[in-house]
């Protein structure tokens, strides 16, 4: 089981922009992610288990709100963190 | 419907009409266009300009904010002079001394549920350049209702992000973020990353109302200026979009 996670520039600071994860859940997916770089957990995460308002994440392209981290992956699936960058 | 241009018109769009693409036939449209300025700040003042030096027929510029000193390092249509002024009599002013052909409507006023409806009446193309969601949502929704196009600017730092959202055939911006992001004034930014963004906006626009190219529609483009890489990701719409899914 391995999916792909495309990583946004906020949240890599210069770092990999792709990574290879385990999972049967974007939830999965992102706690590996988070166990691998801790640094992302403040910036992906609100509460404990709830996204901030600003992040958003795609399964093949697919938006996966409002139940994001409950969505299932499977492998070989993509996975997208988009960032809303909101200034202007 | 189209007049013809004018000697004049011919002589100063000259560099943009011999592109093949576009020709006196995309001058046109772009003298017909009425275009939307959501906020006259970073993105808005490059934005404005280059929508101004093109040659489009109507400017509708949109922001309630007075000009502050520290908004000087990036909104390019405000000067020293301007502080204190409202960013629309001072972009007003500008944007008629580089294009005296044109029509500009100004509004100083901020984007509301209540005054959307007026404010994008006969609008052709409306220019995301917000620095807030509650507005953007507002625009987004109403575009949606009345079938405009929107193109979507947004900003921090280095890094930036640009889409082009055709009501029906793309997904909306509610359709990736339907909860308000919380607010995180002041953000970082350099007027350089503005600038890089509102020219992609605009390229966009003259794409669209020229009918030529391609444009991002379904894809979001991010920049990341500090590592210099370009992307763009592919989105689908959301079927439970409150907006344009049909869900709740
Ligand atoms: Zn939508």
């Amino acid at each position: 089981m391995s999916v792909k996670v495309h990583l946004h520039p906020y949240l890599t600071e210069g770092g990999e922009a792709q990574v290879e994860l385990e999972g049967k859940t974007v939830g999965e997916c992102i706690k590996g992610l988070v166990a691998r770089f801790p640094a992302m957990q403040t910036k992906l995460f609100a509460k404990p288990d709830k996204l901030h308002g600003y992040i958003e994440i795609l399964v093949n392209a697919q938006p996966t709100v409002p139940k994001e981290l409950a969505y299932p992956v499977s492998d070989g699936d993509e996975i997208t963190i988009l960032v809303f960058l909101s200034g202007g | 419907m189209s007049t013809p241009l004018t000697d004049q018109d011919l002589v100063r769009y000259n560099r943009q009409i011999i592109l093949p693409d576009f020709g006196e036939e995309g001058q046109k449209k772009l003298r017909q266009a009425t275009v939307f300025i959501a906020g006259a700040g970073g993105l808005g003042s490059p934005v404005s300009i280059y929508l101004a030096c093109a040659g489009i027929g109507h400017l509708v510029l949109v922001d309630y904010e007075s000009v502050d000193i520290s908004n000087l390092n990036r909104q390019i249509l405000h000067w020293e002079e301007d502080v204190g002024e409202k960013k629309v009599v001072s972009g007003n002013w500008k944007l008629k001394r580089l294009n005296s052909t044109l029509d500009v409507t100004p509004h100083a006023t901020r984007v509301t549920a209540e005054n959307v409806g007026v404010l994008l009446d006969g609008v052709d193309l409306v220019m995301d350049c917000l620095d807030n969601m509650e507005s953007r949502f507002i625009l987004n929704e109403t575009c949606f209702r009345k079938g405009i196009p929107f193109i979507h600017g947004g900003l921090r730092g280095l890094m930036g992000e640009v889409t082009t959202i055709i009501p029906g055939d793309t997904p909306c911006l509610e359709c990736l973020f339907p909860r308000s992001p919380e607010r995180t004034e002041p953000f970082p930014v350099f007027g350089a990353t503005a600038a890089l963004v509102a020219s992609l906006q605009v390229l966009e626009a003259i794409k669209l109302l020229a009918e030529f190219g391609e444009l991002l529609t379904g894809r979001m483009l991010y920049i990341d200026g500090k590592q210099m890489q370009f992307r763009s990701i592919r989105m689908k719409k959301n079927p439970q979009c409150r907006i344009c899914g049909g869900g709740v």
